[in-house]
């Protein structure tokens, strides 16, 4: 889990990147897999030194066999979520936009156990109670929607995504930070878990941070004029940002 | 002199890591050779690009919408298709911004209600990606 929660992290971006879907299925099949041999090698690397496993490993090729596998399952999900390939793609154009998608997924389920600190950030006392978790979870969700908004993706992706891959895009944006804060082994996890008061337990932080996240994506949206009035297509421009956006909050969650 | 880093304990792998290793290999082996067999035995040559044109479903304001697809049947991809559609004197332009090779990309152009010809359109330009 914690290797999924780097590659989320990591991969989510290029994901939301126009460029990613129109190069996957044009550059030569060759030229990609060039590019996914070298990273298979980094990520051998990466695994020995780092790796998504506590302490290092003494079998960093198995581990980044795992991490490239595991990374080309979760990019092809998210692809299909997005509707980026499907029943109708061509099997040679689902393959370059996959593969292209899971270098960087890769790279961040390979660097796993570095994402979070294993003790919480510098000052991350100064974020205690429910207040710090949701101030911190709006941080997070701020740069990750400041980097997509302004860009035409979540315009795109939300004219092409019908009801049933809307209704998907919120489970996972519910979902996958769920994982990621309470389930991905990152430091702190013990506490996090352990947080009473009613806005503190595992289920109702992960909606309150959802809802930061929806809230983060809505404003954003509005402040580059995506969306200036709440009917169908704004709230399905708004739903497509807050999955980068709670995945952002999650991180954020992560490092206190 | 510093101390080494202390190494992960070797130990044997439980049934889940089994399935997760082979799930994994199937997952890698199934992308490279995906890749390798449409690197070595995919279609080649240079894009060919054949355009269908049809009034379009949704209803649109101030015209009459039609619809383009154009379907890429040639062994590479095309970037900035340019098409133009005629009905009768009134022409209009539409750029698709990549049309990859085995697949099709639709748009849509309005011409107004007057223009009752039939209407025709070819690709006017693109460039290799």
């Amino acid at each position: 889990m914690r290797g999924v929660a780097g590659g989320v992290i990591l991969g989510v971006p290029l994901l939301y990147t126009q460029e990613t879907w129109l190069h996957g299925r044009s550059i030569a099949p060759v030229v990609i897999l060039a590019g996914v041999i070298a990273t298979f090698g980094v990520n051998v690397a990466l695994s020995y030194f780092v790796g998504f496993r506590p302490g290092r490993t003494h079998r960093p090729v198995e581990d980044a066999v795992v991490g490239m596998g595991i990374s080309i399952v979760l990019s092809a999900m998210l692809l299909i979520l997005l509707h980026r390939i499907g029943s109708g793609t061509l099997p040679e154009n689902a393959l370059g936009v996959t593969a292209l998608t899971t270098i960087p997924v890769s790279i961040g389920f390979a660097v796993g156990a570095a994402l979070a600190p294993s003790q919480g950030g510098e000052a991350s006392e100064g974020f205690e109670g429910w207040r710090g978790d949701l101030l911190i979870a709006a941080g997070g969700a701020l740069v990750f929607a400041l980097n997509i908004a302004p860009t035409a993706e979540p315009v795109v992706l939300a004219a092409e995504l019908d009801g049933v891959h809307l209704s998907l895009l919120v489970v996972a944006s519910l979902v996958l930070p769920y994982l990621m804060v309470f389930y991905a082994e990152f430091g702190g996890r013990d506490q996090r878990i352990a947080s009473d008061g009613a806005t503190q337990g595992p289920i109702t932080e992960t909606l309150l941070a959802y809802g930061v996240a929806f809230a983060v994506s809505a404003a954003m949206l509005a402040m580059f004029g995506r969306v200036d009035t709440m009917n169908q297509a704004a709230l399905a421009r708004v739903v497509t940002l807050a999955f980068p956006a709670s995945i952002g909050a999650a991180l954020g969650r992560m490092l206190i | 002199m510093t101390a080494a880093k202390p190494r992960g304990m070797r130990r044997e792998r439980t049934p889940f890591e089994w399935a997760l290793l082979l799930v994994s290999l199937a997952a890698a082996l199934t992308l490279a050779v995906g890749l390798a067999i449409s690197a070595f035995t995919g279609a080649s040559g240079p894009a060919d690009l054949e355009v269908d044109i049809a009034m379009a479903e949704a209803p649109a304001s101030g015209g009459r919408p039609l619809e383009i697809t154009v379907t890429n049947i040639g062994g590479t991809s095309a970037e900035n298709v340019v098409v133009e559609v005629t009905v009768g004197d009134v022409a209009r332009e539409v750029t698709l911004a990549l049309v990859a090779k085995g697949d099709e990309e639709s748009a849509t152009v309005i011409v107004p209600t007057s223009a009752t010809a039939t209407p025709h359109a070819e690709v006017l330009s693109y460039s290799d990606p």
